[in-house]
């Protein structure tokens, strides 16, 4: 499980997906280090990344350099702690890592939303760029999961993501069927 | 290797090192893949002798700022490498800041080593750092050396700017000076001509290639010309190059009534520049800012005299009074001294020529910058065999 933040709203989130896992589902979540560590439950792991760059100029050269660390983290989960089954990106930030480690380990990724760049009413240079990040991680992703049946319109008009790889469940509800047939594709 | 600039896409010196660099490996048994970016004139696939050239799309959407830019191209880089070579190579080779993204996650996601090389670094090419762009620039280049099995610098003057800039171990780096392919034309007949392109007979011509900024002290040479040419007319004085400062020098020219002793072709190619090498009677480097300084190289591989200011690597490669002079940085007053001499004496301008055209042949040839590089890689291999870091 990859996210950029991890803050109240999608901790919140995020262990309302971990409580609908079976039991002995590993789940091994990294984000950006400035956050409290918590484990979510005994069999969650959870990590913090730090990165050593400290001027980000915006969020695209926060993320590109931070991407080495990203690697460092993933690759220590992969060789050191268990080789995972499935990539699960939070947001296009957390996305753009995931699709390294998509191609690099030939595993699928799937990706969550919870709101666009491409919603945004304030269109300069860095939103379109963004833009451009959310529509590729979209186009990367093996299977988008939303919460809501607008953004999925949303994504399926503005991004041109075929219909059928995009989930919407509300509260996470069937998420194991969906990581399933992901899986099996 | 991985290089945002490769022949034809040509930007800046790195091309020419990264394509030169790679051929001559590619002869002693070194295969090489190189990433770069697309050109309109170059196949995104290509085999040049033993290796293998992987371009990239450098542009999908838009980008606020150059450095953004480059980041999107790290990522389209990426993505060729991952689905196209995989894993398929045994040490990753950066250059500069501009690719180490990519360095840094791939040396992390599939444990391979990685080699950096420092050609400039953002503090030296702007004096110090003044804004946020380049602190980020500074910051990605010190996790870039941080992160380097092995850093290779161009000079003795770059590893002591490495060092102080990132605070480097020394055992980390490396100094492999650049390589220069000797410039010199085949037939004396095509000299003579070219030559009265560009002055009269009885006219000396200095030259001096480079771009037209600052760092590069193309303003004292200036100044030390306008001293020169008050006490003597026999001087033509030919700046090859673009940048911010040509107009204003130009114009600052004409206004003094210098117009006919100088002369600006603007950007060259490679054989134009050729060509004003080997015309010439002394080529003038006067940079307050040099990491290596491949001009002087290609002068002297021309058999020229070089004046150079006595700094960065300018000052590894002239010794005075041997194959060249050196002069004070930022001194009209000593370089227009230096440039009446050799005038006046031309036995010791041949001297001085024919011992720097030795200098290249002996320490800066290609194939001996290659014989270094592979050595270079097979201890960091050596090295990385006998650790436990690696993928299982």
């Amino acid at each position: 499980m990859l996210s950029w933040e991890y803050d109240e709203y999608i901790r919140s989130h995020i262990e309302n997906l971990i409580s609908k896992l079976p039991d002995g589902c590993k789940v091994y979540i990294l984000h950006i280090a400035d956050v409290e560590y918590i484990n979510l439950r005994e069999n969650k792991i959870h990590q913090g990344l730090a990165t050593d760059i400290k001027t980000n100029l915006h969020v695209i050269t926060s993320v590109f350099s931070s991407l080495g660390d990203y690697a460092r983290a993933i690759s220590r989960i992969k060789y050191e702690v268990f080789d995972f089954d499935i990539i699960h990106a939070h947001d296009w930030m957390s996305g753009i890592p995931s699709i390294i480690a998509k191609l690099a380990y030939i595993k699928p990724f799937v990706l969550t939303f919870y709101r666009l760049g491409a919603k945004n009413n304030d269109k300069n240079l860095i939103s379109l760029s963004i833009e451009g990040f959310e529509r590729y991680s979209c186009n990367q992703a093996d299977a988008l999961i939303l919460h809501d049946k607008g953004l999925r319109k949303y994504i399926f008009e503005a991004y041109g993501i075929p219909w059928e790889k995009i989930y919407v469940t509300p509260e996470w509800d069937g998420i194991v069927d969906i990581y399933k047939e992901v899986l099996e594709k | 290797m991985i290089s945002w600039e490769y022949p034809p896409r040509i930007v800046g010196g790195l091309a020419r090192h990264v394509f030169w660099l790679s051929k001559e490996l590619g002869n002693i048994g070194v295969e090489i893949t190189i990433v770069s970016l697309d050109h309109p004139l170059a196949p995104m696939f290509e085999k040049q002798g033993k290796n293998t050239i992987v371009r990239c799309l450098s542009y999908r959407f838009p980008s606020p700022d150059f450095i953004t830019w480059v980041y999107q191209f790290n990522c389209w880089m990426l993505e060729k490498i991952l689905t196209e070579l995989r894993n398929d190579y045994d040490i990753i080779h950066v250059h500069d800041w501009l690719t180490a993204p990519i360095g840094l996650t791939l040396k992390h996601i599939f444990r391979k080593p990685l080699v950096v090389t420092i050609h400039s670094t953002e503090y030296g090419r702007r004096t110090g750092i003044h804004n946020d762009f380049q602190k980020h620039i500074h910051e990605i280049e010190w996790k870039e050396v941080f992160e380097a099995w092995k850093t290779i610098v161009c000079s003795e003057y770059m590893k002591k700017e490495v060092i102080a800039a990132f605070n480097v171990p020394l055992n980390k780096l490396s100094v492999i000076p650049n390589g220069v392919n000797p410039v010199s034309l085949d037939q004396k007949a095509d000299i003579i001509e070219a030559r009265s392109r560009y002055a009269e007979p009885w006219e000396n011509i200095v030259l001096y290639v480079g771009r037209m900024v600052f760092e590069k002290g193309v303003h004292i040479l200036v100044e030390s010309a306008r001293q020169l040419l008050s006490r003597r007319w026999d001087v033509k004085f030919i700046l090859v190059g673009e940048g911010p400062l040509r107009a204003n020098l130009t114009n600052s020219i004409e206004k003094i009534g210098l117009g006919n002793k100088f002369y600006f072709p603007g950007f060259l190619t490679d054989e134009e520049v050729k060509v004003l090498y080997n015309i010439c009677d002394i080529a003038v480097f006067p940079s307050l800012y040099e990491p290596f300084g491949i001009v002087a190289l290609e002068a002297m591989s021309a058999g020229k005299t070089v004046i150079a200011s006595d700094t960065g690597g300018l000052s590894d490669i002239i010794v005075h009074g041997f194959n060249g002079l050196k002069v004070s940085p930022s001194s009209s007053i000593d370089l227009e001294k230096a440039i009446d001499y050799l005038l006046n004496h031309p036995k010791e301008r041949s001297r001085m020529g024919h011992n720097g055209l030795n200098t290249v042949y002996e320490k800066f040839s290609w194939k001996s910058i290659a014989r270094h590089t592979k050595k270079i890689y097979q201890r960091v291999l050596e090295e990385y065999n006998k650790g436990s870091w690696k993928p299982n």
